[in-house]
């Protein structure tokens, strides 16, 4: 009876005894700890294939994997662009071609080497020559390209249009990355779903690190260094992504690491905190963003002119910008503060009032256009974006304010996920987004955001209103480089879009930062946000 | 009895054609279209139309119907549009995850809820009843995400404990003394049990269960100041820490790995640091998951019990001079066991919805996160997938409960109408 | 003990709700409870200083201006959770409502008719039942959209089948008793029997399991609003909406959370503590002696 009674206990203690060393072989391995870099992010990664996806949280991880044949100078991207895997380029004189010297002695993951054949196999797939893909999201950027010529390490490529400067820009995008070639021959007899799936999980790049262990399940994405690449091994060994979608559980993340993290997504009123914080470092910069409120053209309740103005008029920046936490600024036009081009004037003359003037001037707006009491619905994705730190909230408050003029607001908030692909259909009336660069020109924003030419408008194009004379000063603007003309050509251009189209509302421009431990030193960050490992030091505690 | 068996079997399999039927309808139900979400900006009506033509969605729907059928019996269930991966691939993870989860929590409500409920049940009307029915009532009325909420407050490793635990240490003293004192204090704690257990655990009368429960005391008051000074809170989410183990390359590299992490680091990796680490991650949720099955179980093994315990042959056995651990366990627990079985069986769907709600706060990779990801996301595959699913996991096992039901108890199949 | 069944005048019914009470403890408590938050809910607005959507500073701490502190939004959450009061106890009145009268029409249509009606039923509730409830109500509102309105519908048809099965079986039971064959025998016409004599004799039970259904309704809209598939965060006060918003905004609006959360835990102990006593009263299974 009595060793019955001891059973139970027995058993508690099973899982000790099984757990006595085993020697090699089956055992579960641990991460080295003094050689990893852990990366918090509110994003996580579900697909690493960079020529059909746009999401952030897959460009993260992407950056780390694959490179690009030009980038942005990482101090300062409006200087001009690096050598990366071309190590030089010239441009003829038409600005028609550019010929590329890619470099030499550069290895994919896979054991594959890097020539001009295989670069202009990944452009012809991000152009779907001879390959098909999911989507798209960025293939029209690359659609002035026409022939591509691969000859050893010489790659030329010719151009429909004299554009060869935007064009550079649009390959120092992730999109034009370069996918080792023995990884796209395979996928050539795929479907393009599978395509895409193949290429997520056997990710092959030139870049510093190799995709050693993907589980979007868990939200977790591991990193290895890669030990032959060009520039020399890293020194960090491990990288793991790790998703942290809840803002609060990051701030808490952040604060109780024990290892070493790099977080790009610090919640805003943690900022003051974190940058006083002896062991971490914060570098905090303005993003070249504009959040903004689109208004669709094409849709039953907002296709009136008047209304769309009125909406732009009634809008207060400062109450939206309050939930930034002093973080970010009002913005008026869609050349982000940063940018070369930037001028205060860039913007529609009829802001300038003060408020209860344009109040008026919107009633009365609403009021010609018959719509008083009109029953609209401000859309948001419900995952922040750097330029959306708290989407339903400043829905809200936006909802406040249009209340001032007579039309009846509710917020609703949908997945991301759900929300970009039907922007694109033109099903919602008023939809809180935002952009950012990733080449550092106002013509990034323009193009997919203002125009809305057949194929060239953008998911996060929510007017969708086409408008000849629009369409021109877009085109025209893009190819003036003498800076004091471009910032005449988007000063009219601004004033035009707002009264011809009234497709949007800009709103604010916001600064992004990065944290992470003093023992994590010569981190690049560069100024769209991308960070990179391929130089950093770890430093004993 | 074959009858019953026969009559219930083909209800279930009527049951399941019609949900297969309606998950197949769910996909023309759901305000989503997949032609929107596959050409994104290209969207045209003509290009829709295109689409929609080359899937398939604009056959009649028997057709469709039929050719759902086939690509279920291949056990293919489609693609996520927002990864483009297989949704098979996708449920081989989060299945054994939401499995592990309920099945942790419901041993732990069946070891705490048919416990409470004993103890209930042997004192009727004393304080201990009134506890006992007070710890249920509350079970089935907390919202369980507040749960979670106050469990990752009070327990979780965000900073509230270590500041708790030094402020504490430095006002004793510090030293042997809290530790002493902790191990008096649990002492003491448990010293009422050596009396007023005797009818329940009568070996604990006996010198061996005194110094047994003693020594229990003991460490439960170590245990208890260690959380107190020591202690820096349970993981707050996940099913373990990715950047600590290679647990993701370990199971999908490993022959013989089922996902199932307890197991898989037990039995497979014989790793018991790993093992206690998925512990660690399991314990908070599961306990929170096991909040309103445990009341439930709770009252009706006190309901049940309460109705065996003044039959006559529990006198009898009484008067034979059995031990009361005896009589309650041999005698009345078996007799009292069809409605607990019962209501164990009802509790496991009842894991499947809760789990919804408690994988979203601690971040748990499982079906519930995936369902509500899929809604959110109007991805419809894996939604129409995982709904499947689940539903025919709880057919299964309404069926294997609603049989051990007329197993325990001949009379059920012969008694139906 | 006699039933409220045989009592027709309100005054014996108010005395038998008075000694049931008297002699219920627990029963009384969750009366008491329930009506203290009814009447909050009703009458809080009213007398109530700032309007659920008076925008004041933000994060204000908590004080004599602002009983529990102002939110993200500026808005002051006392004021919102008494409001939320009401919105959460309608949008559970009208689900448990709904499934009430389904459940009934449809269980009652069952029980009484028989035959393929009753086939038909049971083998749709059987049907909606091999869905755990929860998973219906999202599937629901998938299929709805996720709006607050929507949630009355998908709670209060997931909440259906359960009712028509026990108005069913209380039908089964009735439909034998003498004073029904009484009334068949005079001639009476089959709707009316169903109205006047056969659906009376069901009240209790779904009194009772109405009641309970308010408690559980409650915890289902508010879970579905947790996880977004309820309405929009801000422009209506609801308890779980006001819970959602704070857990976004910890450490500062804990307390926040904690509110709502208290506020939809006692009103649910309310509800069942209610509906628990009513069962042992009424349910002739459970009745005490």
């Amino acid at each position: 009876m009595r060793t019955r009674n001891l059973l139970p206990a027995l058993l508690l203690l099973l899982p000790f005894a099984a757990g006595c060393p085993q020697g090699e072989g089956g055992g579960i391995k641990k991460i080295d700890q003094s050689s990893l870099v852990e990366v918090i992010t509110s994003d996580d990664a579900k697909v690493l294939d960079p020529h059909t996806t746009s999401d952030g949280g897959n460009v993260k991880v992407i950056v780390q994997i694959y490179q690009t044949l030009v980038r942005v100078d990482p101090d300062d991207f409006k200087k001009a662009l690096r050598p990366e895997l071309a190590e030089s380029w010239t441009v003829a004189p038409d600005g028609k071609s550019i010929t590329f010297q890619i470099r030499k002695g550069v290895k994919f993951h896979d054991g594959a080497d890097l020539d001009a054949v295989a670069c202009k196999l990944s452009l012809d797939r991000l152009l779907e020559r001879g390959f098909k893909l999911t989507v798209s999201p960025y293939g029209t950027m690359f659609g002035d390209l026409d022939g591509i010529e691969a000859k050893g390490h010489e790659l030329t490529l010719t151009l429909k249009n004299p554009v060869a400067p935007v064009m550079l820009r649009s390959l120092s995008m992730f999109s034009g990355s370069i996918v080792s070639p023995k990884l796209l021959e395979a996928t050539k007899t795929m479907k393009p779903e599978e395509a895409q799936v193949h290429v997520t999980q056997n990710a092959a790049g030139t870049g510093p690190f190799k995709l050693e262990s993907f589980d979007p399940a868990a939200k977790v994405t591991r990193l290895k260094r890669f030990v032959g690449y060009w520039e020399g091994s890293p020194t960090v060994e491990t990288i793991v992504f790790k998703q942290v979608a809840d803002k609060a559980a990051r701030g808490e993340y952040i604060k109780r690491a024990k290892g070493v993290i790099l977080c790009d997504d610090v919640p805003r009123e943690l900022w003051k905190e974190l940058g006083s914080n002896e062991d971490l470092v914060l570098k905090t910069w303005w993003s070249p963003n504009v959040g903004y409120l689109g208004v669709s053209g094409i849709h039953e309740k907002t296709k009136e002119l008047p209304l769309r103005r009125a909406i732009a008029l009634a809008i207060e920046r400062g109450p939206v910008v309050a939930h930034y936490e002093d973080t970010a600024r009002p913005t008026f036009s869609l050349v982000a503060q940063v940018m070369a081009s930037y001028d205060a004037s860039i913007h529609c003359p009829d802001w300038d009032d003060d408020r209860a003037k344009r109040i008026a001037k919107a009633k009365e707006l609403v009021k010609e256009a018959g719509a008083e009491g009109r029953k609209l619905t401000i859309y948001h994705p419900n995952q922040a974006r750097p330029y959306l730190p708290a989407p339903s909230a400043i829905a809200d408050t936006i909802r406040n304010q249009l209340k001032e003029i007579g039309l009846d607001v509710t917020v609703q908030g949908k997945d991301k996920n759900a929300l970009f692909p039907e922007i694109e259909t033109g099903k919602y009336e008023l939809v809180l987004i935002g952009w950012t660069t990733d080449n550092g020109d106002p013509d990034n924003f323009y193009s997919p955001l203002a125009d809305g030419a057949e194929g060239k408008a953008s998911a996060s194009n929510v007017s969708r209103v086409f408008d000849a004379k629009i369409h021109d000063q877009v085109m025209a603007a893009r190819a003036v480089s003498d800076p004091q003309a471009r910032i005449a050509a988007y000063r009219a251009l601004e004033k035009d879009l707002q009264t011809r189209i009234a497709g949007y509302v800009p709103l604010v421009n916001t600064k992004t930062a990065v944290v992470y431990n003093k023992r994590l030193t010569k981190v690049e960050v560069d100024g769209v946000g991308h960070y990179r490992f391929h130089k950093a030091i770890l430093s004993a505690k | 009895m074959l009858a019953y068996l026969a009559r219930r079997l083909a209800l279930s399999g009527v049951l399941l054609l019609g949900v297969v039927l309606a998950v197949f309808l769910l996909h023309h139900a759901l305000p989503m279209d997949p032609a929107a979400a596959l050409l994104g900006k290209n969207y045209s009506a003509e290009k829709a139309h295109e689409l929609r033509e080359g899937l398939g969605l604009n056959d009649p729907l028997p057709v469709q119907f039929l050719r759902y059928l086939g690509a279920l019996s291949r056990g293919d269930l489609g693609r996520s549009h927002v990864s483009n991966v297989l949704v098979t691939e996708e449920l081989k993870k989060a299945l054994p995850a939401t499995i592990e989860l309920g099945l942790t929590a419901l041993l732990l409500a069946i070891l705490l809820g048919v416990g409470l409920g004993i103890l209930t049940s042997l004192r009727p009307r004393t304080w201990w009843d009134v506890g006992g029915l007070t710890v249920a009532l509350v079970g089935v009325s907390l919202p369980i995400f507040w749960l979670g909420f106050l469990a990752v407050a009070l327990f979780g490793d965000n900073g509230a404990l270590e500041t708790r635990g030094q402020a504490l240490l430095a006002s004793s003293g510090g030293g042997w003394f809290p530790y002493s004192a902790g191990a008096l204090g649990g002492l003491l704690l448990v010293s009422p049990l050596m009396y007023v257990g005797k009818r329940f655990w009568a070996f604990l009368g006996r010198p061996a269960g005194r110094v047994l429960l003693g020594l229990g005391g003991c460490a439960l008051g170590l245990g208890f100041v260690h959380f107190l000074f020591g202690f820096s809170g349970l993981p707050l989410g996940g099913r373990f820490n990715a950047s600590v183990w290679e647990l993701n390359t370990f199971v999908a590299e490993t022959p013989g790995t089922t996902g199932f992490l307890l197991y898989d680091t037990l039995v497979v990796g014989r790793d018991a640091d790993a093992f206690f680490h998925v512990c660690s991650h399991l314990l908070l949720p599961a306990l929170v998951l096991s909040s309103v099955p445990t009341a439930i179980i709770a009252r009706i093994t006190r309901a049940s019990m309460g109705e065996v315990l003044v039959q006559d042959y529990i006198r009898t056995a009484k008067a034979k001079g059995l031990t009361g651990r005896a009589v309650v366990l041999k005698h009345a627990l078996r007799n009292a066991a069809i409605p607990i079985v019962t209501t164990i069986g009802t509790q496991l769907g009842y894991l499947i919805g809760g789990a919804v709600l408690t994988e979203t706060i601690f971040q748990w990779p499982g079906m519930g996160r995936y369902v509500v990801d899929a809604i959110l996301a109007s991805d419809i595959k894996p939604l129409q997938a995982s709904v499947l699913i689940v539903a025919v996991s709880f057919v299964v096992l309404n069926l294997v409960v609603d049989l051990s039901y007329a197993w325990l108890d001949p009379r059920v199949g012969d008694a139906r109408e | 003990m006699s039933s409220p069944s045989d009592l027709t005048t309100g005054r014996r019914l108010l005395r038998w709700w008075l000694t049931f009470l008297s002699h219920h403890r627990p029963a009384l408590v969750g009366f008491v409870l329930s009506s203290l938050i009814l009447l909050v809910a009703v009458f809080g607005p009213l007398v109530l200083e700032h309007a659920p959507d008076t925008v004041f500073g933000r994060f204000e701490p908590q004080g004599a201006e602002h009983l529990l502190g102002t939110d993200s939004q500026g808005y002051d959450v006392w004021a919102r959770i008494v409001h939320g009061g009401r919105v959460t106890l309608w949008i559970a009145l009208s689900s448990m409502l709904l499934s009430l009268t389904l459940g009934t029409i449809a269980g009652a249509a069952a029980g009484y008719l028989g035959g393929w009606v009753d086939l038909l039923v049971m083998r749709g509730v059987d049907f909606a039942m091999s869905f755990p409830s929860f998973l219906l109500a999202m599937v629901a509102i998938a299929i709805l959209g996720a709006r607050l309105e929507n949630l009355v519908l998908a709670v209060g048809l997931v909440g259906a089948p359960i009712f028509a099965r026990q108005v069913r079986a209380e039908v089964l039971r009735v439909k034998t008793q003498e004073y029904v064959t009484a009334a068949r025998a005079l001639g009476f016409g089959r709707v009316r029997i169903l109205f006047r004599h056969v659906l009376p004799n069901c009240f209790a039970p779904i009194v009772v399991l109405g009641t309970l259904t308010m408690g559980s309704a409650i915890l289902d809209v508010a879970g579905l609003n947790f996880l977004g598939l309820g309405g929009d965060p801000y422009t209506t006060p609801e308890w779980g909406l006001i819970l959602k918003q704070g857990w976004e905004k910890r450490p500062l609006g804990n307390l926040q959370v904690t509110a709502a959360g208290l506020a939809i835990f006692l009103t649910v102990l309310g509800f069942n503590l209610l509906g628990d006593g009513l069962k042992d009263e009424l349910d002739p299974r459970t009745r005490r002696r």
